[in-house]
Order: structure tokens, then sequence, then C-alpha cells
């Protein structure tokens, strides 16, 4: 088939087939990871972030393109998980801010979009790295936009875009040393390219057959509900959960200086004393949610900025028994108005367990290959009520999630504090003390712990290599010491000990947490602490079961 | 003889020497334990340590024993009072933080209700410091040195009434268990939980509790931490004498402190006494409290 523009329509239809080449290929994208550690989820990540954006839009018959793409991104938005399905969800953000307002779009214009993809993508990343889908689609974009022009079919766009990624893709490893030392090619990369093939097998007639798997939505799931959870004598509690989307109208308000901050000082006012909010604007639409014992005033009120697109009021007293998983469940049974709440990612029973001593007031589970989604900070952020809520991601690739959710949640002042690693969050909740009430002080304590510890690591090596001079073969143990390898031998206490003994300034640390996962038996952990009495006297120490998959210990030193 | 008795207890951490050269008398607690075999073993907190050494007690604190603190019995300052009274001496008595023990209001009771009428001619001043250890100590060799210059006995009293919030403590404990055992240290649950190598500071607040104001990463980050503290409020150190009570620390521990004070604050002196068994008791081996004079004590622990 051949297109000579593109509508909302035919975009879904591309996009879906993109994903569904993504879903075919995913797992050989999580294989390429830097480490030899069996935790690359870039393929899972970016699969997920783009299958919740499509499923947004599965229902939705719209052919205006620009409509459409509005919410294809803001489904990616909620759904980004891991690094690089953040940036994949800020690409389609920026092209589909480029394809607002339109109908359709040929090549000219669609490129166009695409560059905005660009400029988007690399604004939404602190310090953007090049050899990584950032390049990918940069070149890719560049390529594509110099070489079409009004003549050009939406198939000829896409087929220099695949080009000029493919070959971008190779270069990765030129791009960035650590790529080129552990000789793989970028995942992020990797996975963009695979969207972009399945856009391309469309438009070459080959449409995928193919089921994807569906993110629990609630909005659009529709479980039954036990209405006799609220009865006739019961009073209302809890409020009502007020969703809807606004179209802002000029008539009413001048929609592009129009500030997002108006409606959340109306929804948090006397009147309607929301709580819980999350309000979004995207040009001239409004998505707000909020809990209040009044929606009819909600409704009132937001008349004054627009009209209704739709609206869902749902009894909350009904809602809790629907749609909260359990740990939600037990979150809000014990809301409680706090000053100051932490919110952190982990995995492992042990871990966790330890965490909510900490005070941790909800755990977002992050398990290995499963990274948290924009959209899983946002549910935990609105099951606390606090004033200010602190998160520790605890992984490079989950923090940009965090702080993508951060900015979308309006309901509380939320800080990600920059904690890589489990170790880190460990040593920055012994540390927790909120008596100063003084937020400064407190975060400046946290990130003073994770400066001071040393972060340990010990799995398995999933691939033979060789990685920072040092020769690894397959299943032998390897040390991980704050994200460089230091250590690969065939057992696991040898490891424990080349990894100990690698730390800079191993003479002027105090203390050393020992945290076993799963794969450590009760005897690796004895071997190991009689390890750590008897080569390493000056430390003292301590052992938790952490109970985490994949890493046999984890090491805090301080 | 000295026309004015000056009387602490307990928790002062007086030396035998000390207390001669001073000529201070104390008021006993009680301390009580469990030994191996089970029997309760019940005998003044003396400062002399005759029944039980200053060190086999830590050790047997760091073994894991809980050793029972009770305050001064009226039966003790009967004995103590009279035997000053009865010598026609005048009583300044300077007493454990009101905070940690109830022996204040006891012999405030008593000089109420039995000495004053007894003997209506002496006169009798209680100073409760809201201090204790070497606070409390330092303020009973002061008031000796006020009392040979000559003041009165109302105006030593009323003298450190007003500035007993300006003797400080700035102390940390080696280990957790005891201090968890004993409960006696304010501080949110939080606060300690299950933590390897997290060490308190505890100051006494302005209420005259041990409050764990803060905590610190290992042993010497803590050490470290309380020398950066006392240097924040320390007021004219070239004119007194830092004290350091502490209760059978690691030599190199007291090294790095009193190296790291020497560097950094120009004491007159600097003195270490080994800590008393009542504060000691719910502090534990490895304890180790720095008591000097300073900016005024305005904290209150939650």
């Amino acid at each position: 088939m051949v297109l000579k523009t593109l509508n909302g329509e035919s975009f879904k239809a591309l996009v879906s087939n993109g994903a569904k080449n993504l879903r075919l290929n995913y797992e050989e994208v999580d294989n390429l990871n830097v480490f030899p550690v069996p935790d690359g989820d870039t393929g899972t990540n970016m699969c997920r972030t783009i299958e919740n954006g499509v499923n947004t839009i599965a229902k939705l018959d719209e052919k205006r393109i620009g409509v459409l793409g509005k919410e294809l991104s803001s489904g990616m938005l909620l759904g980004a998980r891991g690094n690089s399905g953040v940036i994949l969800s800020q690409i389609f953000r920026g092209i589909c801010k480029g394809l607002s307002g339109k109908s359709e779009v040929n090549a000219v214009e669609l490129g166009e979009a695409y560059k905005l993809g660009v400029k988007q993508a690399y604004g939404a990343v602190v310090t953007p790295v090049e050899g990584t889908i950032l390049t990918v689609f940069r070149e890719a974009t560049e390529y594509a936009c110099k070489h079409i022009n009004e003549e050009s079919t939406i198939n000829e766009f896409y087929e220099l875009h695949l080009k000029q990624a493919l070959k971008t893709l190779k270069n990765t490893k030129e791009l960035l040393p650590v790529l080129k030392e552990a000789d793989v090619i970028d995942s992020g990369g990797a996975g963009y390219v695979y969207i972009v093939k399945g856009i391309v097998r469309y438009l070459d007639g080959d449409e995928i057959e193919l089921e994807l798997s569906k993110e629990e939505d609630s909005s659009n799931s529709a479980a039954p509900i036990d209405f006799s959870a609220f009865g006739p004598d019961d009073v209302i509690q809890f409020g009502y959960c007020t969703e809807f989307i606004l179209r802002l109208q000029s008539s009413k308000v001048d929609i592009d200086s129009f500030d997002i901050q108006t409606i959340i000082d109306v929804l948090n006012g006397d009147d309607i004393k929301g709580d819980s909010i999350v309000a979004l604007k995207d040009d001239s639409i409004v998505k707000v949610h909020v809990h209040t014992k009044d929606p009819g005033k909600v409704l009132d009120h937001m008349r004054d900025y627009g009209e209704f697109l739709t609206i869902k009021v749902e009894n909350m007293a009904l809602q809790h028994n629907e749609q909260m998983d359990e740990d939600e469940r037990e979150a809000k049974k014990q809301k409680v108005h706090k000053k100051y709440a932490v919110v952190a990612v982990a995995q492992g029973k042990g871990i966790k367990e330890q965490f909510k001593e900490f005070g941790v007031d909800y755990i977002v589970d992050g398990a290995q290959t499963m990274n948290p989604s924009t959209e899983d900070f946002i549910r935990a952020f609105k099951s606390l009520d606090a004033d200010n809520i602190i998160v520790f991601p605890n992984n490079k690739n989950i923090i940009m999630a965090a702080k993508q959710a951060a900015k979308l949640y309006k309901g509380a002042h939320i800080e990600v504090i920059y904690s890589t690693s489990i170790p880190q969050c460990y040593s920055a909740l012994t540390m927790l003390d909120f008596s100063s009430d003084d937020l400064t002080l407190i975060l400046g304590n946290f990130n003073e712990a994770i400066r001071n510890v040393v972060s340990g690591e010990i799995t398995i090596a999933t691939r033979d290599t060789e990685l920072n001079g040092i020769k690894i073969h397959k299943n032998d143990f390897i040390g991980i010491v704050d994200g460089k390898l230091v250590a690969s031998t065939k057992d696991k206490i040898d490891c424990l000990e080349k990894l100990i003994s690698s730390v800079k300034d191993l003479e002027d640390k105090q203390v050393l947490t020992l945290i076993n996962g799963e794969d450590a038996t009760e005897k690796d952990r004895e071997k190991a602490l009689e390890l750590i009495a008897s080569k390493f006297p000056h430390l003292e120490y301590g052992a938790i079961d952490g109970e985490q998959s994949v890493y046999h210990f984890f090491v805090a030193i301080e | 003889m000295n026309k004015i008795a000056i009387i602490g207890d307990s928790t002062c951490d007086l030396t035998p020497e000390l207390r001669k050269e001073y000529d201070i008398d104390y008021c006993r607690m009680i301390i009580s334990w469990r030994d191996k075999e089970g029997k309760e073993v019940e005998t003044f907190a003396s400062l002399d340590w005759e029944v039980i050494s200053h060190k086999d007690y830590f050790d047997m604190l760091a073994s894991g024993v809980r050793v029972i603190t009770a305050q001064v019995t009226e039966q003790e300052y009967d004995l103590v009072f009279k035997r000053h009274l009865d010598a026609g001496q005048d009583i300044l008595y300077i007493s454990c933080s009101s905070a940690l023990s109830a022996s204040v209001k006891l012999a405030e009771r008593l000089v109420k209700e039995k000495y004053s009428k007894e003997y209506p001619d002496r006169k009798i001043a209680i100073v409760d410091p809201l201090n204790s250890c070497m606070a409390q100590g330092s303020m009973l060799l002061k008031a000796r040195e006020m009392a040979n210059a000559g003041t009165k006995l109302e105006d030593i009293a009323s003298y450190f009434m007003e500035h007993r919030l300006e003797y400080n403590q700035v102390a940390t404990v080696e280990n957790l268990d005891t201090l968890k055992r004993a409960g006696r240290v304010k501080a949110s649950k939080a606060f300690f939980g299950n933590l390897f190598g997290v060490k308190p500071i505890l100051i006494s607040d302005a209420i005259g509790n041990n409050y764990a104001i803060e905590k610190q990463k290992g042993r010497r980050n803590a050490l470290l931490r309380c020398v950066q503290m006392v240097k924040e409020s320390v007021v004219k150190p070239e004119e007194q004498t830092l004290w350091i009570s502490e209760a059978e620390c690691k030599p190199e521990d007291l090294d790095l402190l009193i190296g790291k004070i020497k560097e950094e604050i120009p004491f007159k002196e600097i003195r270490v006494v080994p800590m008393g068994p009542i504060i000691g008791g719910t502090t534990g081996k490895g304890t180790v409290g720095i008591y000097f004079v300073g900016k005024k004590v305005e904290v209150i622990g939650n």
C-alpha cells in the first residue's frame, strides 16, 4: 500500500504494527546488555511503554491524526518505564505535538513532526548521550527529512528513516566506549529500529497478527462492581473519584497562556477540598483526577475554563474494593496525613520488609526485568496523603520514570533522590530522620549517606565477555562495585573478598551490611560473614535476609 | 571543716580522688542485675567500684545483662544529709537531672517535711541541674570553688539555677543494644530500628532528658561529629576544663577523640573519668560523654 498522506486511522495502524514488531523481538533487545547480568530489560520496557499507548487508542475510531496522536502520546507518557521507555514516550510526545490540530499529514509535514520529536526527546534528558536511541532517532529523522519533498510518500519517509536508523544503530558501538568494549549495539536504539521496521512492514502490506499484552488499565476495564460496599445507611467517607477531560475554550480562557495551576488551586480550594489531585495540560486538553466529596462543584467550576469531553465519577467506597492492588489497599487503609512520606522501589521480600520497618510508606515493586512505569509511581503517590513525597528509584533505569511521574503528579511536592542501588537506599534509610522538619536538611542527609556508601553486587555472568580488563566466563560469579566490574571468579565468597578488597579507601570505611539474596544459602551467608570478620576486622558488620532475586549478595560499605 | 557540705549522687561521675580533693560527698542510688546463676544481685551504685570493677560491670552489660537502676532511698538521704547536718554544716545538693531520676523529688520532700523541721538552723539548697555525669560533676566542683571563695549558699544555688543549661553534654554510644534494652533515651522508634553501625549522638536537652539528637554512621564519624558539636557550642574553652566520662572505651577511640579535640579546640585542660554505673548502665560499654560549658541548650527532645 502506498500512502500519500497519513491520517489518524493509518497512523494508528502503523504504530500498532511497530509495537507488535517490537513485541516479537523484545527479548533480543533485552539481551543487548553491556553487563553480562540477567537484568536486561530495555526491550520489555519499551514494549510496555508503546503498548500502553497503542492500547489507549485501540478502541478509538478517530480519523484526525492530531486527536489520535494526543491520546497515543498521553498513553505512552503514563506507561513509560525504563530510561529508553521514557525517551520513547518523549519522542512520541514531540511527534504528536507536531501532528496536533491536523487531520492528516504528508511526508514533509510528518518529517516536521518528527523533528519536534527530536527536540522533545533531547529536551527531556538532562545530559543527552550520543550513541543511544536519541542518536538513532535524530539521525534517522534528519536523513529522512533531507531526502523528501512535497512529492514524497509516507512510505518513502519511513523507508529513509529506517535506512538511516539501521546505519546509525550499527555505529552506536563507535560512539559509546562502553558499547564497544562489551561488543554490543545500543539496546534502546535497537528497540526503536524494531518499531520502525514494524511500521515499514505494514506499509509493505505485512500486518502482524498478534495480540498485544494488555496493561491493567483501570479506566477501560469493566470489572464487576460490588454495589453492596455502599449501603443505604452508609455515609460518604472517601468521596468520589472524579476524572474528566476538559477542552479549554478560547471563548473562556487564553489557551496558550492558561496555567494548569489555576485549576489545581480551584480543586484545592475550600469549596471543593479536593485531594489526590493530578492535573495535566496539553494544549487545549486538560486531564484531571481529583477526589472530592462534592463532584458537582468540580463540574460547575471547571466550566469556567472549558467544556467536558469525558467525565467519570465513581463512589470511592465501591472503587476501593475494585481497583486497588493489595499494597495500595493496605496503604489507603492506614492513610493518615503526613508531612513527609517515602516511596522506594525494591524487590525481594526481606528488603521490602526492612524498608517498611525503616519507615518507607509505599514500596513500588521493581523486579529486575520489570521496571515500574510512570503510572506505577503516580499510583503510589495517589495512595499517600503527604505534603512531601521522597522517592528512591534505586536503579539508574528507573530514575527517569520516577521523575516523569513527579512532574505529572500535582498532589504533593515530590523529590526524586538520585539513588541507583539498593545498598544506597538502605544506607540513606538508616539515616532517615524527619525530626528537623527541614526538607533541605533531610534531603542533604540522604544525599550524603548515598555519597558515602559503596554499593557492591554479586551475581552470575550470563555470557562470556571481557570488561574492565577482566575476562568473564559464562556462569562465573561477577562482582560489581558502583557500576564497575571488579571481579570474576568461580566461587561466590572469593568474589565477595575481591569485591570488598577493591573498594577505594577501604581502611576509612567503618560499617558493612550484607544483604543476601534468595540464591545465597545459609551456608553462603555464614561463610561471607566469617570472611568479613577475619579479613576485614576493622569493619563493623551485619546481615539482612534480602531475598532478592538475581543478586546473590548486595553489599553496602560505609 | 567546710561550712557548706557539697553533695552529689551516683550519677555525678566524681572519682574518690576528686571527691576527696574537693570535699564532696554523694548519695548512692541502687543497681541490681541477675548473675550467671540467675541470682539477683543488688548493690549501691558506688563510684568507688568496690563490689564490681568498672571493667567487669561494662563487660557484663555488653554481654547482654540488663541492669536495673533505682533512685536514692530515704534511708540513704537520712544517712548522708544527717551526717553533715549533725556536724553543723549547711548543705548544697546538686542532684541527678529530675528528668532522669526521681531522687531530687524525694530529696525536696524530705527537706521540706523532715530536715527543715529537725534542723531549723541549717540551710539546705537543692539544685536540679537538668544534667548528669560530669556536667553534674563539674558543677559540684565549681560549687566547692565558689564556697571556698566565700560565696553564700543561696548565691551558689541561684548561680547554678541560672546557668545550668550552659553545661553541655555531647555523648555517643558504641552499640545500640544496651540503650534499646534500657529504653532510657528519648528518640522515636524509627530512629533506632535494626541498624548496624548507626551511632546516636546524645545531648542533655533543655528539660534534662538524654536525647538522641542525631545519628552518624560508624564510630569514628560519631566521635568526630561530637568534636564538631563541642566546637559549635563551646564558650571560652581556654578558661575551662573539658571533662570526658567514658565507659570502658577502646583506647584508640579515646585517643582519636582527645587528639581531635586538642587539634580543634584550645581547652585549658582535658580530663577523663570513668562513667558511673547509673547512666553508663543505660547506655552501655563504649559510651563516651563530653562535658563543657557552652551556649545555653535550647533543644527539647520530642
